[in-house]
């Protein structure tokens, strides 16, 4: 098997992609550390095993992403003590960067207050720049419902904007 | 709607996702610059590997568990027992060491059974010859 991505720079292309990788990651985990540790161990996952193989490698990570998520919920039940730990932490610490525009800024804690099945869709589609097709391979869905829930999830966020501008 | 819907879209695109924790780069990193040992390449080649041996084992124990399931719990099953008529052969009288006399007889017949396995069509056949001697004592007057 020849390496499709031989010459790729791993390390700037994890500096470009990582912080959307999070925010995917985020969707299927409960705090902010578990992004982190599920985006380390499947970035390191997909580099050891799939860096290869050819095409985007976006739609691999992904994929790896939401496997080490739902390998960490299942693991999750188990652990105690430094979830525990964290626990505050998963509603203090936001998804986005601060925004200087107030509409951005409401738009973004609008966002983490849609449906999660809406919201996954809209994560994926914009930030893991998936199609519909792909969105609803990674989430088992058919590609209909996941154009559904993204109509949905605009519509509910721009009623979710409307009510915190007159709030 | 639809044009909501882009510029929902496009405002949504212009939002900065937190980056991972200094942590998760520095481990990618070390990651990064460990020598490679097994690649992708050579972990299909080791998973292929493992694959086929794995599979020659399940051959190899289920052909063994067959073949030892097969000779040493054979199902043989009774199908018919006989026995000839038996045959006399009588001889010359001759004298004991009292002085009596008597006439030896032999008696000779043959017992078979089998037994038959269905699942094989095998059958076991067990011969048995059986003989017994006797003197008849005589009478002289």
């Amino acid at each position: 098997m020849s390496d499709a991505h031989a010459h790729q720079d791993w390390r700037a292309w994890f500096a470009e992609n990582g912080a959307r990788l999070k925010l995917i990651a985020r969707q299927w985990t409960r705090s902010d550390a578990d992004a982190d540790d599920v985006v380390q161990e499947a970035f390191v996952r997909f580099w050891k095993h799939q860096r290869h193989m050819p095409g985007n490698p976006n739609a691999l990570v992904v994929t790896s992403i939401r496997r080490a998520a739902l390998d960490l919920l299942r693991r999750s039940d188990r652990r105690t003590a430094r979830e525990k730990a964290v626990a505050a932490d998963t509603e203090t610490v936001g998804w986005f960067e601060p925004e200087a525009d107030p509409r951005l800024q409401s738009l973004a804690e609008s966002l983490e207050l849609l449906p999660a099945e809406q919201r996954e869709v809209v994560v994926l589609k914009i930030w893991g720049e998936l199609t519909f097709d792909e969105i609803g391979e990674q989430l088992t869905i058919s590609p209909n419902t996941a154009a559904s829930r993204w109509r949905y999830a605009m519509e509910t966020l721009r009623k979710l904007i409307t009510a915190r501008t007159y709030e | 709607m639809n044009e909501d819907n882009d510029h929902l879209e496009a405002a949504l695109r212009s939002l900065t996702p937190r980056a991972p924790g200094g942590h998760v780069v520095a481990a990618l990193h070390r990651e990064f610059d460990k020598p490679v040992t097994g690649d992708s390449r050579s972990w299909f080649l080791k998973a292929g590997l493992l694959w086929a041996g794995a599979m020659s084992v399940c051959f190899v124990v289920f052909w063994g568990f067959s073949f030892a399931r097969s000779g040493a719990v054979p199902d043989y099953r009774l199908i018919g027992v006989t026995q000839t008529q038996p045959s006399l052969d009588v001889f010359n009288p001759v004298q004991l060491e009292d002085g009596t006399y008597a006439r030896p007889v032999r008696i000779h017949w043959n017992r078979s059974a089998q037994w038959e396995d269905p699942s094989t069509q095998t059958r076991l056949i067990h011969y048995q010859p059986e003989e017994k001697l006797a003197l008849i004592p005589l009478e002289i007057f």
